[in-house]
């Protein structure tokens, strides 16, 4: 291990990084909207809801595949422990993903419309469950030999790992409850806006036991956390949240209806980075770091290569997207 | 396609990357009643998205191009004034499918 290849390596913790929180803000509200779909009530709604993603679902996914790529090519050694310590959470979300991805498109053409929105909705959940799971096995930290993951295939399912899965799927709810306040009106604006607030309060309830939970998981989290001045910093995260929560709570009372989904947004960001901050280097912990999982100088500037011509560009189309699909939508997909 | 594929796939057989590593080196040490379960998963979902594919492609190609959609309106142009052909290819569907 030389400079160069760690220097590289933080730089593809800092890009995965970005990847994984573009993918969890975007997909979240996405898949978020995919668990209110549930709770509906009618085809009509449902139809609506899914007409609010019709235009970005996919778009959203790409990161995720992006990401694979990456971790892949930088990382190898995450991409093969991860991948074996959490195929049956990854396996479940692709399931999870194939059906809401079909549902958009066939819940159209479907006779028996109920079906379709059900696959589009249990999907969804799947997805949003199995990602909690996964990132609460991430957190929980396991076992790595030799550059091999050594534990059982049922490693990743612990009581830490559920209520982690719960956190997730509230979150997602909520980003994808307050997308919905931002893009319709009427009916489903009005149940987003009670759902909006339930799910802050579970997601606030699982942040609160994951912060105070993780610093015993693993002493050198609560090595960083609990040194000084470090300590002064890394608490103004948490602080951050909490304001950003109460500005979520009032622009949902005083029934703002882009303010909300904003705040959801910022809650994740600040969330994200108090996690990259306080597993950094780690990228699998507790042995898997920035140090010994990184590819080969060579690799990692080459990837550079193609990653600096490849994002401004998906930046571009992802925002491209949202400013001609802004306003509300109706019945149809969007007014013409 | 799908047959290149396989023919490539097999005719590799035993390296996974030609020359540098072997598949059985490169396998995952998963249980393999884990990966056959996940596997045969794979293959009845895929079954029946196929099988969901071929019944709405049929009744969208039985149903034909919709003419009298109508045309929309172009930025300051009234709507009239666009050929059909070209309205519809800019007729997004509700869920992104233009049929």
């Amino acid at each position: 291990m030389n400079e160069l290849q760690l220097f590289l390596g933080n730089i593809w913790f800092f890009l995965i990084g970005l990847m994984l929180a573009l993918y969890v803000l975007l997909d979240g509200f996405d898949l978020g909207v995919g668990v209110l779909s549930l709770f509906a009530g009618n085809e009509d709604h449902r139809g609506i809801m899914m007409a609010s993603l019709g235009s970005v679902w996919d778009a959203n996914e790409t990161w995720l595949v992006l990401l694979g790529g990456a971790l892949f090519g930088a990382f190898p050694l995450v991409y093969g422990v991860a991948l074996h310590a959490l195929y049956i959470p990854i396996m479940l979300m692709l399931f999870g993903l194939i059906f809401r991805g079909v549902a958009f498109e066939f819940h159209e053409y479907a006779h028996r419309k109920r079906l379709w929105g059900v696959a589009f909705g249990a999907g969804s959940t799947l997805a949003a469950v199995s990602q909690g799971l996964a990132l609460g096995a991430v957190i929980q930290g396991m076992e790595v030999n030799d550059g091999r993951f050594v534990g059982g295939v049922w490693d990743w399912l612990s009581p830490f790992s559920l209520v982690v899965g719960v956190g997730v799927l509230s979150g997602y709810t909520l980003l994808g409850a307050t997308y919905l306040i931002m893009k319709t009106e009427g009916d489903i604006q009005e149940r987003s806006y009670r759902r909006a607030r339930l799910a802050a309060w579970l997601m606030l309830a699982v942040a609160i036991v994951v912060t105070v939970t993780t610093p015993f998981l693993h002493a050198r989290v609560a090595a960083r956390w609990f040194s000084f001045p470090a300590f002064y910093y890394i608490t103004a995260l948490p602080v951050c949240a909490a304001v950003t929560f109460l500005m979520l709570l009032r622009s949902l009372r005083r029934r703002r209806e882009s303010a909300p989904f904003v705040w959801s947004l910022a809650i994740f960001v600040l969330s994200f980075a108090g996690l990259a901050i306080s597993l950094y280097p780690s990228l699998l912990p507790p042995s898997v770091t920035i140090e010994n999982a990184a590819a080969s100088p060579k690799t990692l500037v080459f990837m550079l290569t193609g990653i600096g011509m490849l994002l401004p560009v998906m930046l571009i189309y992802n925002g491209y997207q949202y400013l001609v699909f802004r306003g509300k939508v109706g019945q149809r997909g969007y007014g013409h | 396609v799908e047959m290149g594929w396989v023919t490539r796939e097999v005719g590799r057989q035993p390296w996974v990357v030609e020359g540098l590593v072997r598949t059985a080196d490169a396998a995952s040490a998963l249980p393999a009643g884990t990966v056959l379960t996940t596997l045969v998963a794979y293959v009845v979902i895929y079954l029946a998205v196929l099988a969901g594919f071929l019944v709405f492609a049929g009744r969208i190609i039985q149903r034909g191009p919709d003419l009298d959609e109508p045309v929309p309106a172009r930025r300051g142009e009234p709507a009239a004034h666009r050929t059909r052909a070209r309205a519809r290819r800019h007729t997004p569907g509700v869920g992104g499918l233009t049929p």
